[in-house]
């Protein structure tokens, strides 16, 4: 599959930042305001002198005023951390089937990826399934995105879903906390709570996207049915009866609700991004309005 | 079977393949489309949700839930062991008498005893008492425990309770009893009109149940008076069986076996046989006996006690012994010291267990048991009594005495009797003018016999004639060994006043109870035990030898009675089945569950 933005849309990607509800410690100096205090332009506050100061950040028009030694302090801009877990598992193109939920994925995740590049933060992809697999960082700066698109593209669904051996694999790799973006169908036979949580324990500010197409929330056949798992290849004989179908829309709805809700109820962000709307749409639309980016 | 449209052949050709090809389109089933999709999660929890909400689900789920509060509520009820309850009519007593005869330790034929069979019974009867008082009583002891109604206590009463015969005893008695529970196999031979005389309501509960056994019903061992004679064993022994049986009878003398035989015995009936034992060896005798269909234990072993095999050590004090030193110096089993009077109060070696004064009586009445010869000299001393001096006495009369078994006094002739006359002797022979020629004294501390008359020449002919070794003889062995007649068998026994103490093999005391002037021991178990007291110490031996008792296959229990024990015994306690149904239940619960038929 090949990934590509027009100059238009990747125009008006420059013009958006993600957003991060709290500020990040970063590695290197760039745009983002982090919580220590440092060389940057913008004034932050004064402290009382003490030996070993820097003579030059002394407020002398202060000490005339005051007749005390006072030192000027500036906010530290820095780079942020974001890292893009990306589901790669089987769930996201089922056999036989389109595989338009994994590449919504990987385009989402580039639209993040070229909005955080261009604004010098540290984007790291990891795609996962039943760990996450090779960490790739495409480095700072908005002429990466070509490397972006050519390590999208090497990305290959497979695997199971389980986001907390996931998670936990990337936890134990010690990782500096950031804002992290977990782009996924969130059909973990082992649930999405406690893989969640887990990130968010950590110190991430964590995003959830959910994606969704419609032989998820659709089952699309009436009648004796033997559905496959993608991911397990377990069987199920279902006779499929409308009333059933309808239970089954109404499960899927529910597993939405309940992310939704349990999004809102730990502080993090929520995105629902289904594979029918184009992802300029999803971007500049849906998550502006989720405050994800602006 | 004939078909008439096809040969028969053809017919089951024909019905066989359509059986096979209906099967086959059977098992034919259109192969549904397959459709991977992303997860199996959400439709599993459809297709649970909607079982769920089935009405078919919801009964199982509720059977489910009946089907675990049940096994729960079992398994308590197990642990409760539950029983039909019986309440003794007006809320009054129970009392539970067992019967603790020794054909109550009869094995049946499921391996238990009539004894154990009877314990359970109790067991059960305490348990369904429903908060009645309940005593426990045996044919042998009495009131045992109770009236309570603590279950436990009866229990525990019931553990420490054994066969022990006990066939002469009286019904116990308990007032205010509404119901009387007998226990019994029917061999006891007690009118139950006693019993029912209480006015209580008495339930028989039989534990009868026939079967073979061979015993030795008789095992007595006779020791003769005469010097040189030999001791005999008699020994009987018995077939209950409806089979002819071949026991094996085993005899020792101490650790010795003197005889090892087969011997055939026809069904009911009984062998009796006298074995020669020798007065000198071992006294202790055991007889055994072994057959292949022999239920009662008891009755297997029988003991005997050979009492002159035992040495006694007697002391004669006389100046000249004369017809007492030939007549002693001959006896078997007796070992004879001899001193003169004037040495008397000199400390002797050894200690003797009877002391023979011929002629001479001590200053002081002496703690051993003894026999006076001729006691009674013009300067003799007060404590032994008056003197009585009479020329020619006839001896007139005698007394069933101990001392004088076997005397004949028509052979003796007396030319002069010195008896004595005080309250305390006895006297047991007389002269036809009313002297004493034989008179005994017994007290707890020891006893004495006092002979009236001389046995020199010049006295009397006693000494010459046959009575002589009899009458000495059998004034030793009174003075030295308590006599325990006739056979003795387990159970409480009356006893001579003069046994201060009996001892089992094991060296404990039985507790002896005073009635009045009887004295009772218990003999708990057959065997050898040996008694004490006034100065005497002898060995007796108690066996069960009782036809009554080893035939077990006889019963004075009615049909009917028997019918009820049978019918009783088939009431299996509840809770093994309690259990049963739980773990039946467990298993179709943990059947179904992983079926995925209930929750």
């Amino acid at each position: 599959m090949a990934i590509g933005f027009d100059s238009d849309f990747l125009k008006k990607l420059e013009y958006l930042h993600v957003v991060s509800k709290k500020a990040f410690a970063g590695q290197a100096r760039a745009e983002r305001l982090t919580p220590k205090r440092g060389r940057g332009l913008e004034f932050a506050d004064y402290r009382q002198y003490s030996a070993g100061d820097d003579f030059r950040h002394i407020d002398w028009k202060a000490y005339r005023r005051l007749g005390r030694l006072l030192l000027r302090l500036f906010d530290e801009e820095q780079d942020l951390p974001i890292y893009l877990f990306i589901d790669a598992s089987q769930s996201m193109a089922p056999p036989g089937q389109s595989p338009e939920k994994f590449e919504q994925a990987l385009r989402l995740a580039a639209a993040l990826c070229y909005i955080g590049l261009a604004h010098l933060d540290r984007v790291t992809l990891m795609p996962f399934d039943e760990t996450v697999r090779e960490e790739r960082s495409p480095g700072q700066g908005k002429g990466r995105i070509f490397r972006v698109f050519d390590m999208l593209e090497q990305i290959k669904p497979g695997g199971r879903t389980d986001m907390v051996a996931a998670f936990k694999n990337f936890a134990a790799r010690g990782r500096r906390a950031g804002l992290t973006v977990v782009i996924s169908d969130f059909l973990d036979p082992a649930g999405f709570e406690k893989p969640l949580k887990m990130l968010q324990a950590r110190g991430h500010d964590v995003y959830a996207v959910q994606l969704a197409c419609e032989t998820d929330r659709d089952p699309g056949a009436l009648g004796d049915v033997r559905f496959v798992d993608a991911e397990s290849g377990d069987t199920r004989d279902v006779e499929v009866t409308p009333a059933l179908a309808r239970a089954y829309t109404a499960a899927w709805e529910k597993h939405t609700e309940d992310l939704q809700m349990f999004c809102g109820r730990y502080n993090i962000g929520y995105i629902r991004a289904d594979v029918e709307r184009p992802v300029e749409e999803i971007v500049l639309k849906t998550f502006r309005q989720g405050r994800f980016v602006a | 079977m004939s078909f008439g449209a096809l040969a028969g052949w053809q017919a089951w050709l024909a019905l066989l393949a359509t059986a096979g090809l209906f099967t086959y389109v059977f098992f034919i089933k259109i192969r549904a489309p397959r459709i991977a999709v992303p997860s199996l999660m959400l439709w599993q929890r459809v297709l649970d949700a909607t079982r769920e909400m089935t009405l078919w689900e919801r009964i199982r789920r509720i059977v489910s839930w009946i089907v675990i509060t049940l096994i729960g509520v079992m398994l308590v009820l197990a642990v409760m062991r539950p029983a039909p309850s019986v309440t003794a009519a007006g809320g009054g007593r129970r009392l539970i008498i067992l019967d603790s005869s020794w054909s109550m330790g009869a094995e049946t034929s499921s391996g238990e005893t009539r004894w154990e069979r009877a314990i359970a019974e109790a067991r059960a009867l305490i348990q369904s008492s429903a908060g009645d008082e309940v005593a426990v009583a045996t044919t042998a002891d009495g009131l045992v425990e109770g009236p309570t109604t603590d279950a436990v206590l009866l229990e525990a009463a019931l553990d420490r309770l054994m066969p022990s015969g006990g066939e002469n005893s009286d019904w116990p008695r308990l007032s205010n009893v509404s119901k009387v529970h007998f226990i019994t196999d029917g061999t006891l031979a007690r009118p139950m009109a006693g019993l029912e005389a209480t006015g209580a309501d008495v339930v028989v509960q039989s534990v009868y149940e026939s079967a073979p056994n061979v015993a030795i019903t008789a095992f007595e061992v006779y020791e003769p008076g005469a010097p040189e004679a030999q001791a005999e064993a008699y020994l009987e022994l018995a077939n209950y069986s409806p089979q002819k049986q071949t026991a094996q009878l085993t005899v020792t003398r101490g650790t010795t076996t003197v005889g090892d035989v087969a011997v055939e015995l026809a069904p009911g009936e009984a062998v009796r046989q006298m074995v020669p034992l020798g007065l000198t060896g071992d006294p202790r005798v055991r007889a055994r006996i072994s057959a292949p269909d022999n239920v009662l234990a008891v009755d297997d072993e029988a003991v005997a006690w050979i009492a002159r095999a035992e040495t006694l050590s007697v002391t004669v004090v006389s100046a000249e012994p004369g017809f007492l030193k030939v007549l002693f110096d001959r006896l078997p089993g007796i070992r004879t010291t001899y001193i003169a009077p004037g040495v008397y109060d000199q400390p002797r070696p050894g200690a003797e267990h009877v002391i023979v004064f011929d002629h001479w009586v001590p200053p002081a009445a002496p703690t051993k048991p003894a026999l006076y010869v001729s006691p009674m000299l013009a300067d003799g001393p007060a404590w032994i009594g008056q003197a009585r001096i009479e020329t020619k006495p006839q001896w007139a009369t005698a007394d069933r005495h101990a001392v004088l078994r076997g005397v004949d006094p028509a052979t003796v002739t007396l030319e002069r009797a010195r008896s004595v006359e005080s309250d305390a002797w006895t006297p047991v022979a007389r002269s036809a003018t009313g002297s004493p020629l034989v008179s005994v004294r017994e007290t707890t501390d020891t006893r004495a016999v006092v002979l009236g008359f001389g046995l020199l020449e010049a006295e009397s002919n006693v000494a010459l004639q046959p009575a002589f070794p009899v009458l000495i003889v059998n004034a030793i062995e009174w003075l030295a060994r308590p006599t325990l007649t006739g056979q003795l068998r387990p159970g409480v026994v009356p006893i001579e006043a003069a046994v201060s103490r009996v001892i089992n093999t094991s060296g404990e005391s039985m507790p002896i109870t005073a009635f009045g002037d009887t004295q009772l021991v218990r003999f708990p178990v057959p065997g050898l035990y040996l008694a004490e007291g006034g100065g005497m110490r002898t060995t007796f031996a108690v066996n069960v030898g009782d036809p009554q008792v080893s035939n077990v296959s006889r019963t004075s229990l009615s049909e009917e009675a028997q019918a009820q024990g049978a019918a009783a015994r088939a009431e299996d306690p509840w809770w093994p089945w309690i259990v049963g149904i739980a773990f039946v239940l467990v298993l179709v619960e943990w059947w179904t569950w992983h079926r995925r038929i209930t929750v």
